[in-house]
């Protein structure tokens, strides 16, 4: 039995519900949970910790039904965005607020031990109000983890944060709570977040969850086409000519691709491709053991952080590489030159087959065997 | 840059609030400034006015104490859960502030004189027609809705996810109540207690009827005022004026000051 | 914009003043309801405004002595409109008497304490209710005849409340909450017709009964129509009115 398992929940408020979230985590797994602005990813963290009740589901946590308990008694920690320091209390007073059981002589020991793990031991007894947002951030996190919380549930903790700050709050977190074996959920709208922490994702849209799954599989097999836009990966559907081992041929408005993954000649697929695994180049290469070549013409070019995201066209099928600036000088210039994409076998993913022969989805197997 | 329409709206603005402040600088000073200082001497000391300011400070402080330990919960309930009927609730509560004091009064003496809820209040030695008692009880309902209309803005500008966090770690709603809304509602909690207090000090149709305003019994300021305006004592009349001028004075100097704070 | 807006402003302001400039009248409260109608028929006679004040009498006193302007004085009893001619603040000859004011005792619809004249209030239990002695006239006019009993003593305990008004008396009563309350027999008249209470009379002898009289003020702003105002008020037509409202006409 999972850890933390969530089935079927449904929260319904004023202006906004939540339908159906079923998922589940094991003991120190960190899920990261993406999703645009109003995808209901904090109402479902706040019906975690208990602060909704849920109209129908359950929640499991530690083997226990916890879906009506008092979010007191849950014993789950929750680091808000705008950190929700208490604006009377010192960092000090605000960090041992989190030691409610134990308040005994060792108390002033343990909060600076909390805060030393953190950086935050010369700020003690100055007020949140005069904090940097990293430093607010790294105390409400202490004030969290000093509770112990069997989850933790952190709901953007990093997006107010400038660049730097982030990557050194990142490194304290994911050491803070790889020590402690904490499990995690972890809700941004920054992929980012997600590659450096999660052993799971779940992608929410509009109330409901579309995706959940182990981080790479997600990544890899997004499962609509809004998933692949978020996680950065093209969805193309395809038919499948002909099966060998290790060696399936799909095809693409007359271009053929070769895949690692198995299916049945016939089968109507969907076939994913990560950005970053495409390789462009304007000559065909001479040899290219493991690779798909695809002739392509040129489209649209975006940059992307320091990369460029390119736009291109395979016989009518739109493509998007992620490439260097390096990789851009060497291309033709021109919308609608020709090129070659080089696509390694192992990363042509086949998400999902009209067919019934296809796997079913993870978490689908899992909710089902409760 | 400033733009010549600016300039006259702005004129036209600042003038308005001058000439109504001043206005109300004279009428005030008027206050001060008709009467007899010596004479004002000898009403503060006489036996009615020492009565009606005992009486006032006394009825004031205890109404308002109860004003508060209902506009407390009245004030965080309506900002924070959501139950049936809210609004109609919320507008009921808010009524006395529209409604007449003299209307207020009727309401609250029918209420309280031949129906079972004054015999029920009469059965536990809580009698409110003609007596003190009835003056805290008018003084309450008059108070309580400005009180519990400041508590209710005060608790909404306390962020519910603090309250959130707090349970989070442990507390019941009640330790999160004590431990972070109250201390966070601290400068709208004196706000409002400094506000019910001027009411209850001022309010006069209400005290009139429900608890009669009768001489030396219940005769509080506003009563001292009135019934020596009807005894043609003009100077008896016009100290009582100038004290509730002053405790008005020192409840809305509080008040801006809490309200600074906030 | 904003100057019609202004303009309309300033010709409301001025309205208001327009108004309340024909004829000004200080009157005690409890006459109200004859006054009324005589200030129908008068605005309607001679085409002006007529503002009557109304208040209790030793407010109204008290007001024309801080020299609030005024043109007819009519209080709730006739000492009023001597202690103004003492202080020379009404004229002699203007002084007619219009109506008796009669105190009787009021109690709620049928009489649940048994009051059956002056000595019942005083009997255990009786919760009473008379005007303030020193601020309405009735509380003045109670008081002393209280005194004359020899009740005022014994009378005490029962008392609940002075009113400072006139009106709360009639309500206290009217609402139960008094079992008797004295108050001039004329503002019984519309209360008993609706059927909130009952009057039961004082007897005469031990009763006082003040006559209402009307005067011109020395300082009248509006003398011609102060006179006229004055006359009308205490000319047959207008007693027949007092009579209407349960006043009873002097004899002339």
């Amino acid at each position: 039995m999972s850890f933390l398992e969530v089935s079927d929940l449904h929260v319904r408020l004023a202006e906004f519900q939540l339908a159906g979230v079923s998922l589940s985590l094991d003991r120190s797994d960190y899920l990261t949970i993406i999703g645009p602005t109003g995808a209901g990813k904090t109402i479902f963290i706040e019906a975690l910790v208990g602060f909704w009740e849920p109209d129908q589901g359950r929640v499991r946590l530690d083997g226990r039904d916890i879906t009506h308990e008092l979010p007191e008694r849950r014993h789950i920690g929750i680091v808000y965005q705008d950190y929700a320091l208490m604006p009377h209390m010192t960092v000090f007073r605000n960090i041992a607020y989190g030691l409610k059981k134990h308040k005994g002589p060792d108390l002033e020991d343990n909060v600076r031990q909390m805060a030393a793990s953190l950086h935050i031991d010369h700020l003690l007894h100055r007020k949140p109000a005069t904090l940097s947002g990293g430093e607010q951030q790294r105390v409400a996190l202490a004030r969290a983890l000093i509770a112990e919380p069997r989850l933790l549930l952190m709901d953007e903790p990093f997006s107010a944060l400038d660049r730097q700050t982030r990557r050194e709050a990142r490194v304290l977190l994911k050491n803070a709570v790889r020590e402690r074996g904490t499990t995690v959920v972890h809700i941004t709208h920054d992929l980012d977040d997600a590659w450096a922490f999660a052993d799971k994702l779940a992608v929410f849209k509009g109330g409901r969850m579309l995706q959940f799954g182990s981080l790479h599989d997600v990544l890899a097999r997004p499962r609509s086409q809004f998933i692949a836009d978020f996680v950065g990966a093209c969805l193309i559907r395809g038919t499948v000519v002909s099966t060998a081992k290790d060696d399936t041929r799909i095809d693409i408005g007359g271009v053929q691709l070769a895949s690692l993954d198995a299916a049945a000649p016939g089968d109507e697929v969907d076939v994913a491709i990560r950005h970053e695994v495409i390789t462009l180049q304007k000559e065909r290469p001479v040899s290219a053991n493991g690779f798909n070549v695809v002739p392509a013409v040129l489209g649209h070019v975006m940059p992307e952080g320091p990369a460029f995201l390119v736009d291109m066209h395979v016989n009518g099928a739109g493509l998007q590489a992620l490439v260097s600036h390096d990789t851009l000088q060497r291309l033709p210039s021109r919308e609608g030159d020709p090129m070659y994409a080089l696509i390694p076998r192992q990363h042509v993913k086949i998400v999902a087959a009209q067919h019934p022969s296809q796997q079913p989805v993870q978490e689908k197997t899992r909710a089902h065997t409760k | 840059m400033r733009s010549l329409a600016a300039d006259s709206f702005r004129i036209c603005t600042i003038g308005g609030a001058l000439l109504v402040t001043f206005l109300l600088v004279a009428a005030i000073a008027a206050l001060f400034l008709v009467p007899d200082i010596s004479d004002v001497r000898a009403n503060l000391l006489s036996a009615e006015m020492r009565y009606s300011l005992k009486l006032s400070l006394v009825t004031g402080i205890l109404s308002t104490l109860l004003v508060m330990v209902f506009a407390m919960p009245i004030g965080f309930a309506l900002s924070r859960f959501d139950f049936p009927f809210k609004g109609l609730v919320k507008t009921i509560l808010d009524l006395p502030i529209a409604f007449p004091e003299l209307v207020l009064g009727l309401c609250l003496l029918l209420l309280f004189g031949s129906t079972f809820v004054g015999s029920l209040f009469k059965a536990l030695g809580l009698q409110f027609v003609f007596t003190k008692q009835g003056i805290v009880v008018a003084q309450f309902f008059t108070a309580l809705p400005y009180a519990s209309r400041i508590l209710k803005s005060t608790f909404d500008y306390i962020d519910p996810k603090l309250e959130f966090v707090s349970r989070s770690l442990g507390y019941s709603i009640w330790e999160t109540f004590r431990n972070v809304s109250l201390p966070l509602a601290k400068n709208g909690i004196l706000a409002a207690t400094v506000i019910s207090f001027a009411r209850c000090i001022g309010t006069f149709g209400t005290v009139l009827i429900l608890a009669g305003g009768t001489y030396m019994k219940t005769e509080v300021l506003p009563m001292t005022l009135y019934l020596n305006i009807s005894y043609g004592n003009m100077g008896m009349a016009l100290t009582s004026g100038i004290v509730l001028t002053v405790v008005s004075f020192v409840a809305i100097y509080f008040f801006e000051r809490a309200e600074v704070g906030l | 914009m904003k100057s019609i807006g202004l303009g309309w402003l300033l010709v409301l302001l001025t309205a208001l003043s327009v108004s309340a400039a024909d004829l000004t009248v200080f009157s005690g409260a409890g006459l109200i309801k004859p006054l009324e109608e005589m200030r129908a028929n008068f605005q309607a006679q001679h085409k002006v405004e007529v503002d009557i004040h109304y208040g209790g009498s030793g407010e109204i006193f008290g007001m024309l002595g801080a020299g609030q302007p005024c043109d007819v004085l009519i209080p709730g009893a006739a000492k009023y409109t001597m202690d103004a001619l003492k202080n020379g603040w009404v004229e002699k000859d203007s002084i007619r008497n219009l109506v008796l004011h009669k105190p009787v005792i009021a109690v709620p619809r049928g009489n649940p304490a048994k009051v059956a004249g002056l000595d019942d209030l005083t009997r255990e239990g009786v919760r009473v209710s008379i005007g303030d002695p020193k601020a309405p006239a009735i509380g003045r006019v109670a008081k002393k005849i209280l005194v004359k009993a020899n009740l005022w003593e014994t009378v005490q305990p029962n008392i609940q409340v002075y009113a400072p008004t006139v009106n709360q008396l009639l309500i206290y009563v009217a609402l139960e909450q008094v079992d008797a309350a004295i108050i001039w027999r004329d503002l019984t008249s519309w209360a008993e017709g609706k059927g909130k209470i009952d009057v039961v009379p004082i007897d005469a002898p031990r009763n006082i009964i003040k006559t209402i009289p009307t005067a011109v003020c020395t300082k009248a702003p509006h003398r011609e129509l102060a006179q006229a105002f004055n006359a009308y008020v205490a000319s047959p037509e207008g007693l027949a009115i007092w009579e209407k409202w349960g006043f009873e006409p002097c004899a002339p």
